[in-house]
């Protein structure tokens, strides 16, 4: 009888003390409208990620900073001048402030941005270019390796008036991390005044450190520097000075040879010109620069000078543009994204008869669209429908920068447009090195 | 890691604060990351005529 | 008393009378017999004050259709003649103390719900709602059957409701409101709860006085599909609740918000009878067919928005979590909003209490310096309308600042010593 009692009471016990607990209350759902709310809210809190438009970027990371938050700043129109004391603010607090415009991190293993699924790994990258960080960091994971830390620096850090402040902070991170063993560096080309600065900080650190300058093409080693021409050779000499051998996964040279084949003989004799189509901006940079060599002149929406395309939706003769940039994205999302501007600008090539060949890329990874392979493959029929029409072949080479662990499923990808008749090459530079074998038989 | 100061770089998963663009959050949510996702809009413009009328009504 | 001192004095009796309101619905009855100041020759509309020809496409087709539909024209071009000349009084709803959903066309036949709080002696009134569009594609067809319908308001509807609750003790609104919260409804865009309680109280009545099967089988048909039909009940008992808090020295709680399509105008407890306008917002919703988009709807319109000044609706929006899948939101999102509307308000009425939220009272007498102050505005919970007149949408859409900020200098004007 005692020991009922007592159960009794202990039920009764147990039972006021979870009427006492709050339910699953509304408060546990709170959504905080400032920065500060939200470390309030949650004081483990170390990054925050800020993609507000341009104008309010300076304010939310400077209290970002000041709240000892490190900052991915995705949002771009910010001026130098607010780029530069970001950065100052965020060396005196001992914390990162990579961008503005960094599209791209991996943090401790997890993609920030627009991020692929990478293994973990000793390779630590720092890179002042988006599409740059995924091409190589997927390329390594292909060759069995992985990344350690991608520490994003903006587009502009290398510039003159920014002199390479968050480069440099990052490259002595990656120096004293010891789970990286290899630093890899990408950026377009730097003023010359900060190449120097940030060649001769590599040179003094106790690691290999690989060096990509895109549109540089410097090659060769000095030291402890390995100087790459493309992003592919980058993750490859990554890989080399870490010990590995395994050879960068390319497309056999059989089946090169009969698509560049099977494209010559479909072909009208008027159809001379390539036409690039790039949600990667710096994929289209690198396009850009390895074509340079194969033929005369690229007209692109990223060239000053003779070769700017003036009307960003017309192109003219060897044509590579960026379809990521302000031109084609103000109103609509990046063509990551939402594919719809790129299929257009597909089907009004696929009208041009003297379009020769189509380069394309199709960047998988956290935060691109769920299936693009799908709507791409059904746009590329369309177009050959078009060119059908009036005689014409439209050979296309598509890039995929990816890994077999991103959401998008890589095998799935490929294999919907090898089925579309569409080669699929295996990185950036294998792509452009194909188109431009291409060219040069129609132009010899 | 060797100890640079940065917490974020303590080898954990870092926990994040999402200001701006929800896909950011969702990516992250994918990852199993934590993520905090704040209800940002942008700051009214600064009148002091009526900031001030403002302070002697409140 | 410092400035600030009365202000919070006058903004705290503002909340007591909302919360001591009794608002009880007592009958159904033409506008003409009902409504102080009504005309043959008038036409009521939803929103503040507008001229006919700058009004939005729906409301001005519907004075127009109005003139017609009370006989004092023949054909359009004859009523629009009249309007133009000012034969015709074209004047808010809110200034002949009635509301009226979306466009808000209201004339001398209308049958208005009767709403009466006898706390403070006030009267509220309602249009009762046309009921789903039809004929939306065509403009002719649209008209012909919104009058058909009109007509069968005046001569089934409002006669049988009427005779109905007059047969039976009043019916008090705010435990129909407080019920509804509990089984779902916000009380603006979902009433499906507050409709279903409505017609349990009824339903015996209205068999006991309607005889004629024929329009008892009408009427309950009508009940069976108007899943908002209590609101024309809420917002009748919302006009008088607002209007018992007008004039109160002082006093910086909104009266009155209410939207032409054009414009979405405010009133201010202690500045009187003074509108404060500024454009109107787009709604933020889905549209209940595909045929539908942005292109077709009107901004924001209707006297609805008496819900959110009584602290209901966009205020409550949690109590209804369905409403989310208009919004393509989520329940916290809800929840973040009703916090920041506890940010721009008085105080909480515990009449109205949101049960997801711990049972919270719903953040009511909503405060212009507190809305300036944090740069939030109201939530507003909202039907869209088609520009050729029906309602063809849901969402939710934001009172614009300017009304605001410009009450709040015209009181720093009223109040402030110089």
């Amino acid at each position: 009888m005692a020991d009922t009692e007592a159960l009794a009471e202990q039920a009764l016990e147990a039972a006021t003390r979870l009427l006492a607990q709050k339910p699953q209350n509304a408060q546990g759902t709170l959504q905080p409208r400032s920065l500060d709310a939200a470390v309030t809210m949650q004081p483990q809190a170390n990054l925050a990620c800020i993609s507000v438009p341009g104008a309010y970027a300076y304010r939310e990371a400077k209290r970002a900073l000041e709240l000892g938050l490190n900052v991915f700043l995705f949002s771009d129109n910010v001026s130098l001048e607010d780029e530069r004391s970001l950065k100052e603010l965020a060396a005196a607090k001992n914390r990162l402030l990579m961008g503005p415009d960094c599209g791209t991190a991996l943090i401790n293993g997890a993609g920030i941005g627009f991020a692929n699924a990478v293994a973990r790994g000793r390779v630590g990258i720092v890179a002042a270019s988006g599409t740059g960080t995924q091409e190589i960091s997927s390329l390594l994971d292909w060759l069995g390796l992985g990344v350690s830390q991608a520490i994003g620096t903006g587009g502009r850090d290398l510039k003159q008036e920014i002199g390479g402040l968050s480069m440099l902070q990052g490259l002595h991170i990656l120096a004293q991390d010891s789970n990286t063993d290899v630093i890899v560096v990408t950026s377009k080309p730097p003023s010359p005044a900060v190449a120097e600065k940030i060649l001769a900080t590599c040179a003094t650190l106790p690691k290999p450190v690989i060096i990509n300058f895109i549109g540089q093409g410097a090659t060769g080693s000095e030291g402890n520097l390995t100087f790459t021409r493309t992003l592919a050779e980058t993750a490859l000499a990554a890989a080399q000075a870490m010990g590995a051998s395994t050879p960068l996964p390319a497309l056999d040279t059989a089946t090169q040879d009969s698509f560049l084949q099977n494209s010559l003989q479909g072909r009208k004799p008027e159809q001379r010109y390539l036409r690039g189509l790039y949600a990667g901006g710096t994929l289209c940079y690198e396009a850009l620069f390895l074509l340079k060599d194969v033929v005369n002149g690229v007209y692109s929406n990223l060239e000053h000078g003779a070769y700017a395309l003036t009307d960003p939706f017309t192109s003219k003769e060897h044509t590579v543009i960026d379809l990521g940039e302000d031109a084609y994205t103000e109103g609509r999302a990046h063509p990551m994204i939402d594919p719809l501007l790129r299929n257009q600008r597909i089907l009004h090539e696929a009208q041009d008869p003297q379009v020769a060949l189509l380069l394309i890329d199709l960047v998988l990874g956290y935060g691109a669209h769920a299936n693009p392979a799908a709507l791409l493959a059904e746009t590329i029929a369309q177009a050959r429908a078009l060119a059908d029409a009036q005689g014409r072949n439209l050979p296309v080479i598509v890039t995929i920068c990816g890994t077999r662990a991103d959401p998008q499923d890589y095998a799935l990808q490929a294999a919907t447009l090898e089925k579309a008749d569409i080669l699929v090459a295996r990185n950036n530079a294998e792509a452009v090195t194909l188109a431009g074998r291409y060219l040069r038989m129609l132009h010899d | 890691m060797t100890d640079t100061g940065n917490p974020l770089l303590a080898g954990q998963p870092p926990c994040v604060v999402n200001v701006g663009i929800d896909l950011f959050a969702e990516t992250l949510r994918q990852q199993s990351i934590t993520v905090v996702q704040v209800l940002w809009k942008p700051p009214p413009p600064q009148d002091d005529d009526l900031l001030n009328l403002l302070d002697s009504l409140i | 008393m410092t400035l600030p001192d009365k202000i919070a004095a006058a903004n705290n009796e503002a909340l007591s009378r909302f919360a001591a309101a009794r608002p009880v619905w007592v009958d159904v009855r033409p506008a003409i017999d009902v409504l102080p100041g009504m005309t043959r020759a008038t036409v009521l509309h939803a929103g503040p004050p507008i001229a006919w020809q700058d009004m939005c496409n729906p409301q001005k087709m519907g004075v127009v259709q109005a003139v017609l539909h009370e006989g004092l024209a023949e054909t359009e071009a004859e009523a629009e003649q009249m309007i133009l000349q000012g034969q015709i009084v074209v004047a808010p709803c809110h200034e002949y103390g009635a509301v009226g959903g979306m466009a808000g066309i209201t004339s001398a036949s209308s049958p208005l719900a009767v709403v009466h709080d006898p706390v403070h002696n006030r009267y509220g009134y309602s249009q009762l709602f046309q009921g789903p569009a039809s004929g939306l594609l065509n403009r002719d067809e649209y008209n012909n059957e919104a009058r058909k319908r009109w007509r069968w308001l005046e001569t089934v509807l409002g006669p049988v409701l009427g005779a109905a609750i007059r047969s039976i003790p009043p019916i008090p609104v705010k435990p129909m409101i407080a019920r509804a919260l509990e089984m779902g409804d916000e009380c603006h865009n979902r009433n499906s709860a507050g409709s279903a309680v409505i017609l349990n109280a009824i339903a015996l009545a209205l068999y006991d006085t309607c005889t004629d099967r024929a329009l008892l089988q009408e009427t309950l048909a009508y009940l069976k599909v108007n899943e908002q039909f209590s609101l024309c009940l809420s917002m009748a008992a919302g006009k008088a609740m607002a209007d018992s808090i007008k004039n109160i020295p002082y006093s910086t709680v909104v009266s009155a918000m209410c939207r032409n399509g054009v414009e979405f105008g405010i009133k201010v407890s202690g500045l009187g009878e003074q509108w404060f306008t500024a454009p109107a917002n787009r709604i933020e919703g889905l549209y209940f067919s595909s045929e539908w988009g942005d292109a077709d709807a009107v901004p924001d319109i209707g006297d609805s928005s008496i819900m959110e000044t009584i602290g209901l609706g966009g205020h409550a929006q949690a109590a209804a979590p369905a409403l989310q899948q208009f919004v393509n939101g989520s329940f916290a999102r809800a929840v973040s909003t009703v916090q920041s509307m506890q940010l721009i308000t008085v105080g909480q009425l515990m009449e109205f209490k949101i049960p997801t939220m711990d049972f919270i009272g719903v953040p009511a007498g909503i405060d212009i310096r507190k809305v300036v102050q944090q740069g939030i505005t109201p939530v507003i919970d909202t039907a869209i309308a088609h520009c050729k007149g029906g309602v063809i949408g849901a969402g939710q859409t934001q009172a614009p600042e300017g009304c605001f900020t410009a009450a709040l200098r015209a009181f720093g004007k009223a109040y402030q010593p110089s």
